[in-house]
């Protein structure tokens, strides 16, 4: 797990980060085409139900206080200049556009991705994985395939559930604790959510679901090292999941509002 | 009805014990490891090690969101065509919120995980076994330095956070919309002030300490085996991430009271 394992300097560490970057990718396409060819339904759906039930509760409670967390922040900020209600437009347009699913994307990453990693890994290292492909079946198509669909449906759930807790609870606070008028609270807040942020997280979800998937069930099936080594690859999937979910929601915003602001600005 | 109100009290009683657990383990591990010289050598190479590990994940996930938060409020200022306000309303937002919260998430995440993972593998393989019948206590010398290496280590890896997200905004502000070099420094530091600062960094020794203690607490009382492993890997990273969120609102809202109060 330590990069000092490497003795040979920072050029043989740069190629080993290299080779493995590769063959994240190289894996992230087979367990797609595995995916999109051999899709297993039934096993979806019952990782689709489990991944709801176990992120969905911790998908709200950290959504609730993301959004309690930015409307008192955001009052702190904006009541020197006595723009209560504007708490709301801020909360409303960046909640909605980046916090909410960014953060039901880290959410799952870990809680189900680590899941995804902790399960593989232990089934690796107590050789289930060589048993299942000893009886001929491919564990690409049995176990990373249903993962990767269960999380690339689960997490625009997850992305429209935190979007309507983290506003809901932004409402709350406003209201309750900050003391601002619960009628334009609301009207500030409805007012900047536009219904194609709401897609666009949506489809952000499906996107950095498919991710987590493959990031954290490579490093469940690359596991070795008993017990060592299943809680060591759960640890680099959760870290390496947020890492991706971070640097994809970047690219998205760029692609998707950078451009055409820049432009503007 | 009586089922109703066991299965309300269940969950509630397991979180009573958990914290109560948590606490109890957490103040006798430190207690025995700052008072002993073996406990606090181990602290300080347990600190260099999370370090080391946090520091990359920690700037690739600050500088991202940072970028992220700079380019939608490009649009929001140049709406009211005020972009002269776009460098400190991000410095305030990368000292104040984004650097301690998210650097936090990633220690979770990093550290937290880590730290779990290897208590728990320690546990099942009866190493912290082995470590008692010797006479020595595994509290002093492999949970507690773990604990107070995170509270350490929080600030430091907030410091390298800031730093990360103060320089990938200046590229989106600089190189992205032209902005004029000098402009944005002079006008990124205004955003901030020292006590801004402090805030921070003081959010973030107890973020890091409760990310300590809880992974250590999940690690330290793993069971099951490999299986036990990753569970306790997988809790103690939700546990503490959501505990982070409520730390973070729970000081927000005592620095908001402070602030209409008109003490800050």
């Amino acid at each position: 797990m330590s990069p000092t394992t490497s003795t040979d300097g920072p050029i043989a560490l740069v190629q080993e980060r290299l080779t493995t970057f590769a063959s994240a990718i190289g894996f992230g396409l087979r367990a797609s085409w595995a995916a999109i060819t051999k899709p297993q339904p039934y096993d979806t759906l019952i990782l689709l139900a489990r991944l709801l039930s176990s992120s969905l509760p911790v998908v709200v409670v950290v959504a609730f206080f993301a959004g309690a967390m930015l409307t008192v922040q955001a009052a702190a900020s904006l009541s020197l200049i006595g723009g209560g209600p504007l708490a709301g437009t801020l909360v409303g347009f960046g909640g909605v556009r980046e916090v909410f699913p960014l953060l039901a994307a880290a959410s799952v990453a870990a809680r189900s991705g680590a899941a995804f990693a902790s399960e593989l890994g232990a089934m690796k290292v107590t050789e289930q994985l060589d048993a299942v492909e000893v009886m001929g079946l491919s564990p690409m198509q049995l176990l990373v395939g249903p993962r990767i669909w269960a999380a690339a449906l689960g997490v625009p759930v997850c992305v429209l559930f935190a979007d309507a807790v983290g506003l809901v609870g932004s409402q709350f606070i406003g209201t309750y604790q900050v003391g601002i008028d619960p009628g334009s609270m609301w009207f500030a807040l409805m007012g900047s959510v536009v219904k194609n942020d709401l897609y666009i997280g949506m489809g952000k979800g499906v996107l950095l679901g498919w991710l987590i998937a493959i990031v954290t069930t490579r490093e469940g099936m690359t596991t070795s090292g008993g017990a060592r080594g299943v809680g060591q690859a759960t640890n680099r999937a959760v870290v390496r999941a947020l890492i991706v979910t971070c640097v994809t929601s970047l690219g998205l915003t760029y692609a998707l509002y950078g451009t055409a602001m820049m432009a503007k600005g | 009805m009586e089922q109703l109100l066991a299965a309300v009290g269940r969950p509630f009683l397991g979180f009573v014990r958990a914290f109560g657990q948590v606490a109890s383990f957490t103040v006798s591990s430190t207690w025995a490891t700052v008072t002993t010289s073996a406990g606090r050598r181990t602290t300080a190479t347990i600190a260099l090690q999370l370090l080391y590990r946090c520091l990359i994940p920690v700037a690739l996930v600050a500088a991202p969101i940072s970028a992220m938060v700079a380019i939608q409020s490009i649009g929001l200022t140049a709406a009211f065509s005020a972009e002269r306000l776009l460098p400190p309303l991000l410095a305030a937002t990368i000292v104040r919120e984004l650097s301690p919260g998210f650097s936090s998430v990633m220690v979770c995440f990093q550290a937290g995980a880590g730290i779990a993972a290897e208590l728990g593998t320690m546990r099942v393989t009866e190493e912290l076994d082995a470590i008692d019948v010797m006479g020595l206590d595994s509290r002093a010398l492999v949970a507690g330095p773990r604990i107070v290496a995170a509270a350490l280590i929080g600030p430091l890896l907030n410091l390298w956070g800031m730093f990360c997200g103060a320089w990938s905004t200046y590229l989106v502000a600089v190189w992205g919309m032209d902005m004029p070099q000098q402009t944005f420094i002079d006008s990124f530091i205004e955003g901030i002030t020292p006590l801004d600062l402090w805030v921070s960094q003081a959010k973030c020794f107890v973020f890091g300490g409760i990310i300590g203690a809880v992974s250590a607490t999940f690690g330290y009382f793993t069971e099951g085996g490999t299986a036990g492993v990753g569970r306790a890997a997988n809790r103690a990273v939700v546990t503490t991430v959501i505990a982070v969120l409520m730390a973070n609102y729970v000081i927000n809202t005592f620095l908001y009271n402070l602030t209409i109060q008109g003490v800050l």
